[in-house]
């Protein structure tokens, strides 16, 4: 007994404080892949549910819908191409760095961590797509987390929501700094240090302010839900509902970033869906 | 409980804990994941009292290695906690083998407590955890899903005798 706990903890302080047993995760990690699997199961069934069980003529409005969207969206393409010139326009007559674009690729939840302290997930893309350690992850409506630990086929995604991360973000109408923290709640931010005095309200949208050098700019993480002003607190409440379906989105998208697309541009098959969307500057003054 | 002597039920054993690696990878919504009953933990147990001369406290420490391994949690904490529960209900095995349903729940519920406490005094070591109630929710949930996964793994022994 004595001799199989001293074995556990040397295990543990070998694993907590040095990267010796990292091939052992990584070894082991197709093991894990049907358990993983299993975790998405009820998500997977839902949206069977929604595909296979609906009637013909709610499949040909529904179609009807998505096609009318998606002219919205290309009309709304089209200014961005102008938008996005006459932006590099103003740029280069301003001496600054050229507008460099974010790729993203598409990738599928294929895992939840069972563990409720921690909230981890697992996307269908490794080191073989060019994955990376600190690429941001995000889902349709905004920003989902960040890569943590990659493997060769997959990778595991730290969400923002989580109780140990916190990112730099802006506020969208008066461009006040500030830092949010995840809560360990799915529907639940925090904002960090902020002042009685500071202009704040209900309803502001925060984006991502990439001042961290990890995340890119510019990505909505989430808009305030209530402020708490204690008069005898030196910092205001301020709790914030992230913009993405943490919890619930299935297909997510990773970006690569500025800095990351300069030297190592991500070489993706022909089968892959790749889009390209505008990035923020990436201000490298010359 | 039963008490076997034949030879070991390899079959219900690893079904067994396939299915209780199932369950516990489900998903729960928000909150409700606190709730999770250590699905692994309670197998292991009930192996240990019921087939006492082929699962020993080695087999349960193994368990939890693996347990670790598959979660991709820091290596040996499941391990140490489950080994140290297993041990000190082993040091009780007399007395834990006879009691009653009511009270095979509390000492399910006991137990729980004990690993849940070690395991994440374990985690605090190198993680930030929020501590609170919440890390006793699995005890109370398992005292009360205890008489399910008793019978079914009674029926599973049976069926693989």
């Amino acid at each position: 007994m004595l001799i199989l706990a001293l074995a556990a903890l040397t295990l543990i302080a070998l694993d907590s404080f040095s990267p010796w047993l990292r091939p052992a995760h990584a070894w082991l990690e197709p093991l894990a892949q049907p358990f993983q699997w299993a975790s998405t199961l009820p998500m997977r069934w839902r949206e069977w549910n929604d595909e296979s069980l609906e009637s013909r003529t709610a499949i040909i409005a529904n179609n009807d819908k998505l096609e009318t969207e998606i002219l919205v969206y290309k009309a709304q393409l089209q200014r961005m191409a102008e938008l996005s010139a006459e932006n590099l326009q103003l740029k280069s007559l301003l001496n600054g760095a050229e507008l460099v674009k974010n790729n993203v690729i598409v990738a599928e939840l294929v895992g939840i961590s069972p563990d409720p302290f921690h909230h981890l997930i697992t996307i269908n893309r490794g080191a073989s797509d060019n994955i990376s350690e600190g690429l941001a992850v995000i889902d349709g409506e905004g920003l989902m987390g960040q890569v943590v630990e990659v493997f060769e086929s997959h990778s595991r995604v730290l969400l923002i929501t989580d109780s140990s991360h916190a990112l730099p973000i802006y506020n969208l109408r008066n461009n006040a700094r500030g830092i949010i923290e995840g809560s360990g709640g799915f529907q639940r931010l925090r904002l960090r240090h902020v002042s009685p005095t500071q202009d704040i309200q209900v309803g502001d949208t925060l984006l991502s302010s990439g001042l961290g050098q990890r995340f890119p700019s510019g990505y909505p993480v989430g808009t305030v839900k209530a402020i708490n002003k204690d008069p005898g607190q030196a910092f205001i409440e301020v709790t914030v509902t992230p913009a993405a379906k943490v919890d619930r989105s299935l297909r997510l998208l990773v970006v690569f970033t500025a800095v990351e697309a300069l030297d190592n541009y991500p070489q993706t098959s022909e089968t892959t869906p790749q889009a390209i969307i505008p990035g923020p500057d990436n201000a490298q003054g010359q | 409980m039963p008490r076997g002597n034949s030879p070991i039920p390899l079959m219900a054993l690893c079904l067994s804990l396939i299915g209780a690696l199932f369950l516990y990878s489900l998903p729960l919504h928000g909150d409700l994941a606190f709730w999770r009953p250590p699905f692994v933990l309670l197998i292991s147990i009930y192996w240990l009292l019921v087939q006492p001369q082929h699962v020993g406290i080695t087999i349960v420490w193994l368990v939890g290695l693996l347990l670790d391994l598959l979660y991709g949690n820091v290596i040996g904490q499941n391990a140490l906690a489950m080994s140290v529960t297993a041990y000190l209900l082993k040091t009780q095995e007399y007395r834990v083998r006879h009691l009653s349903l009511l009270f095979q729940c509390l000492a399910a519920m006991l137990i729980v407590m004990l690993y849940q406490t070690l395991w994440v005094s374990t985690r605090l070591i190198s993680e930030d955890i929020v501590l609170g109630w919440r890390i006793y929710y699995p005890a109370l949930s398992s005292a009360l899903i205890w008489p399910l996964i008793a019978g079914a793994l009674y029926r599973l022994q049976l069926i693989f005798r």
